[in-house]
């Protein structure tokens, strides 16, 4: 079996919750690091007929698949889940959009150009809105999609986010299983960039099989190989997603996410060496045992010192209290590159 | 078959061994390797090549390799550069990490091995993801018999990520040579101390159960208050010294041939230790090939397990399969003795003299838990004359089923015309229990104990009644010899070795065999098993069993694996074996089962007693 063939296996055993095409995934509110400040974001996940690579297996971490729609929505439903997800922007003035799909924005089977054409002109036409970011699959950036794009949006900041996870394709296709290429990646950083747009790439901290030392050098090493052309990086914790392959370990005792401490570490070093980079990371699910965490008594503070970190890019407010567990992590480190296949579990 | 120059093997018990890995130090297995050594260029004897998943060039990979080998030396095992797996990753994947056969590396190298993958050439292997395997007892076994049978048996076995003190001993039992203390540091650092008997959690003890160099002068208090990283220092160092004591125990076990019975106790503590004991000895075709004839130690046998040992499934196989009762029309069963052999007993010696003249009208065959039935003529045959077990009188279930079931199958093969049970209480109920079943009449001959005068009276009337008319047997004695030479070299051996015409001289238990005042076999007591002359392993060698052949060389004292060019698969340690080559025609004792010398490129594989040059 393959690892496309295994993470299609569990893919198949789960339901597409049935709900209404016209709602979108989800919608919040956040606030967010822009240009040395702080300013509030409205985050929607559209509801769409879903990630192309996602459905015929894909990544081994990603649970997002199943947040797509049991239909194709239609384009009116996806007008009318920008609507609502546009109502909770009520009480803000002036803010960015970020659109996730549980795919790509970009790929025109799951939104039509026509439909992204009219989306991003009613965002263009709110003023309060500065910057649009959408996430999609490398190969979906091309010249003519950035042109629509640019042209809808106007004197609007335009920002494409890739989930590049790492610079190295060994980890890519034997881990992480996302079927493209660093070299894809580059490529979309230069298409973006031509049409005056922004790059933000996503790392993947602690994919399969790697020890966590292993995943924070791979960490490490990909924001040095990407931070003279990137505009920011965002580093993903692992965290063990319902339906997806990384959970097939995970409860098999065979998978831990990543330790809080490995991450405040990356943080450190990565801005050290990139003083001008804008580095952040969501620590989602910090402190439960699917999620990135420490010992118990750290786990939460740890998680809003990250948090913090992200909005003010401040080196200093890494400076966590002692905690007995670092200990344990720092061994943790030393050994995990030593147990030939097994991590070193809690 | 493949050389391994790095590892020699010294002693087996069972699938344990006591071997050496040449390296630039010497070090004595099954080991407790610190795990950190593994990185230690300079000092250690055994280093890890690193992890392909880190962002690895193939073009200077290599060169990073040989500049490593250079600095340390071929006598420094090199664990090549892995990209490993859980076990449950896809297989596909983990085979595209394989590296290719024959490493142009030199010198010492391990890898790392996926139960199930095939096997590139290695002094050690490294079995991946063992750490996953705590607490799956199935799994493990399933790995590691997958592993054994892949790779050569001579080749050293690396479980990482998985020893405690609690389990060292179990993985040695399985055929582990080195382990390593990944997890004694890591519990230390979660504030856990280990035992041999389990691990504790610091807050919940009251006193440190230890009395080494570490906890000594120790008071539990103080521990507990240091800062963290001393205190993880301190339950650290105890925690790899239970392990490597441990170790150390269990080679001690391994060198005096009594591992089992150890682990038969000391796999309590874990319930999937348990399971380990109890699913091995369910894999009897691998744990029966390694378990030697005979063991220079009583065998204890204490607890459920002692029923399905290797070595008492095989005395009750071999007694099945190889035995043929002398020719008798009466069957007399007796229950055991705690004294052995069982004839020298108190016990015995009464119904011996009860039986009197009719004596030699009958069989006897010895009812006993754990072998089931010993027939008289096999009570000095390992372990029939060398076990100990508990007496209370009182038989469980499974001792019962046993026993019965070892009884049942004797009678349904072999038939008498009277069957006399002078036994009692549990050994009364199994005789009902078979008589019942079979269809077949029992006479019970005892009524108030089987020592009384009143049963004794009893079995000497019944006999006195039955004899008269029965066949006599012929030589009780040649029937002894026959015997065993069947239990130990297969049936109609015994007829080959010693002829109708074959002389017994010399008394119990020390009998030699004649043919025509050339020494044919003598009886070794203490065993009970047959030792050849020259002229006794002639009249076998029609058989074509229990040999072993070298190439065109005399061989002085014993002989070498390489030197043997193929062995009998049947050959189990300490097997009374012929040696024959176009020179030479020996006899000796073998050190190492038969695959095992097919397989072993190094150690020695069998003992010489006899040398005789031929032209």
């Amino acid at each position: 079996m393959t690892l496309n063939d295994a993470v299609l296996r569990i893919r198949n055993r789960q339901r597409i919750k049935l709900s209404r095409n016209n709602v979108p995934a989800a919608v919040w509110t956040s606030v967010d690091h822009y240009n040395g400040e702080q300013v509030d974001t409205l985050t929607m996940i559209f509801k769409t007929s879903g990630c192309w690579w996602g459905k015929l297996g894909g990544c081994t971490m990603c649970g997002f698949v199943y947040d797509r729609a049991s239909t194709p929505p239609s384009a009116e439903d996806l007008e009318e889940q920008m609507t609502r997800a546009l109502e909770r922007s009520e009480k803000l003035d002036h803010f960015m959009v970020k659109i996730f799909t549980s795919g790509s924005f970009l790929d025109e089977n799951e939104i039509t150009p026509d439909l992204r054409t009219s989306l991003l002109q009613r965002l263009a036409r709110d003023e309060r809105i500065f910057k649009v970011i959408v996430e999609t699959r490398s190969e979906f950036v091309t010249p003519e999609a950035m042109e629509q794009c640019r042209n809808a949006l106007g004197s609007t900041s335009f920002e494409i986010a890739i989930g590049l996870e790492t610079s190295s394709d060994l980890i890519r296709k034997r881990s992480i299983n996302k079927g493209t290429s660093f070299q894809k990646y580059i490529d979309a950083v230069r298409i973006t960039h031509d049409s005056g747009s922004t790059m933000k790439a996503y790392l993947l901290l602690k994919p399969l099989f790697l020890s966590e030392k292993e995943a924070m050098d791979d960490i490490l090493g990909t924001i040095d190989d990407i931070a003279g052309s990137v505009d920011t990086v965002s580093i993903n914790l692992c965290n063990v997603q319902k339906g997806t392959y990384v959970e097939h370990l995970w409860e098999r005792k065979q998978y831990r996410p990543p330790w809080l401490w490995t991450i405040v570490e990356i943080l450190k070093e990565a801005k050290n060496r990139h003083p001008e980079l804008v580095i952040t990371s969501d620590p989602v699910g910090a402190g439960s045992l699917r999620g990135p965490h420490n010992c118990r008594e750290c786990s939460r503070d740890v998680a809003d010192v990250i948090r913090h970190f992200s909005l003010t890019q401040d080196p200093a407010s890494l400076n966590i209290p002692y905690c007995e567990c670092i200990e344990l992590w720092k061994k943790v480190l030393e050994l995990d590159d030593l147990t030939y296949g097994c991590p070193i579990m809690d | 078959m493949t050389m391994t120059r790095y590892f020699e093997i010294l002693q087996r018990d069972g699938a344990a061994r006591i071997g050496k890995l040449l390296l630039k130090n010497v070090i004595s297995t099954p080991y407790v390797l610190n795990t950190m050594d593994l990185h230690d260029i300079d000092n250690s004897s055994i280093l890890d090549g690193g992890s392909l998943w880190s962002s690895v060039d193939p073009e200077t990979d290599p060169k990073r390799l040989q500049q490593l080998r250079e600095r340390c030396g071929e006598n420094v095992l090199i664990i090549l550069p892995h990209r490993s797996y859980p076990p449950d990753a896809p297989d596909d994947e983990v085979q595209k990490a394989l590296p290719e056969d024959d490493h142009p590396l030199g010198g010492a190298i391990g890898i790392t091995l996926r139960p199930g993958q095939p096997v590139a050439k290695s002094d050690m292997y490294v079995m991946e993801g063992a750490g996953c395997f705590e607490n799956k007892a199935r799994d493990m076994i399933r790995g590691m018999l997958a592993m054994k049978e892949a790779i050569p048996a001579d080749t050293a076995v690396y479980v990482p990520d998985l020893a405690l003190p609690e389990n060292a001993a179990m993985l040695a039992y399985l055929g582990v040579d080195v382990v390593d203390t990944t997890r004694a540091i890591v519990s230390a650092y979660k504030d856990i101390y280990l035992t041999s008997a389990g691990s504790h959690y610091l807050d919940s003890m009251t006193e440190l159960p230890c009395r080494c160099r570490h906890c000594a002068d120790l008071d539990i208090n103080e521990l507990r208050s240091m800062e963290k990283k001393k205190r993880a220092q301190i339950i650290e160092r105890h925690n790899v010294d239970a392990l490597e004591a441990e170790m150390a125990l269990a080679r001690e076990r391994i060198r005096n041939g009594t591992l089992r019975e150890y682990v038969e106790g000391s796999c309590r503590n874990r319930p999937w230790l348990t399971a380990m004991l109890r699913l091995l000895d369910m894999e009897y075709t691998y744990m029966e090939e390694q378990a030697p004839i005979v063991r220079p130690r009583d065998m204890i046998a204490t607890t459920g397990e002692s029923l399905t040992r290797p070595e008492v499934v095989r005395f009750a196989k071999r007694v099945h399969e190889r035995y043929s009762p002398p020719e008798a029309d009466i069957l007399v069963l007796l229950p055991c003795s705690a004294k052995k052999p069982y004839s020298i007993s108190n016990s015995h010696y009464r119904f011996i003299n009860a039986m009197g003249k009719y004596r030699k009208y009958v069989h006897e065959v010895i009812i006993t838990s754990p072998l089931g039935i010993v027939p008289r003529e096999l009570e000095l045959t390992y372990p029939a004359a060398n076990y100990d077990t508990t007496v209370t009188g009182y038989w469980d279930a499974e001792e019962r089923k046993w026993v019965q079931g070892c009884l049942e199958q004797y009678l349904t093969k072999h038939s008498y015309s009277h069957i006399i049970a002078h036994v009692d209480g549990a050994y009364r109920e199994i005789c009902e229990a078979v008589s019942e079943k079979l269809g077949i009449e029992f006479t019970y001959t005892c009524q108030d104990g089987v020592t009384s005068p009143t049963s004794l009276g009893t079995l000497k009337r019944t006999l006195s009644d039955l004899t008269s008319g029965a066949r006599k047997r012929h030589d009780p004695r040649q029937d002894l010899m026959r015997s065993i030479a069947d239990y130990q070299f297969g049936s109609g051996a015994g007829k080959l070795i010693i002829p109708d015409g074959a002389t017994i001289k010399a008394p119990f238990p020390k009998h030699q065999v004649f043919l025509n005042k050339e020494q044919i076999a003598t009886l070794v007591p203490q065993y009970g098993i047959i030792a050849l002359t020259v002229a006794g392993a002639r009249r076998l060698l029609p058989e074509e069993e229990y040999i072993v052949t070298i190439d065109d060389f005399v061989p002085k004292g014993s002989i070498l694996a390489p030197g043997i060019t193929g062995a009998d698969p049947q050959i189990r340690i300490n097997d009374e074996v012929i040696v024959i080559g176009k020179r030479a025609l020996c006899i000796g004792r073998a050190l190492m089962s038969g695959r095992e010398m097919q397989e072993s490129s190094r150690g020695i594989a069998v003992d010489l007693r006899h040398v005789k040059k031929i032209h």
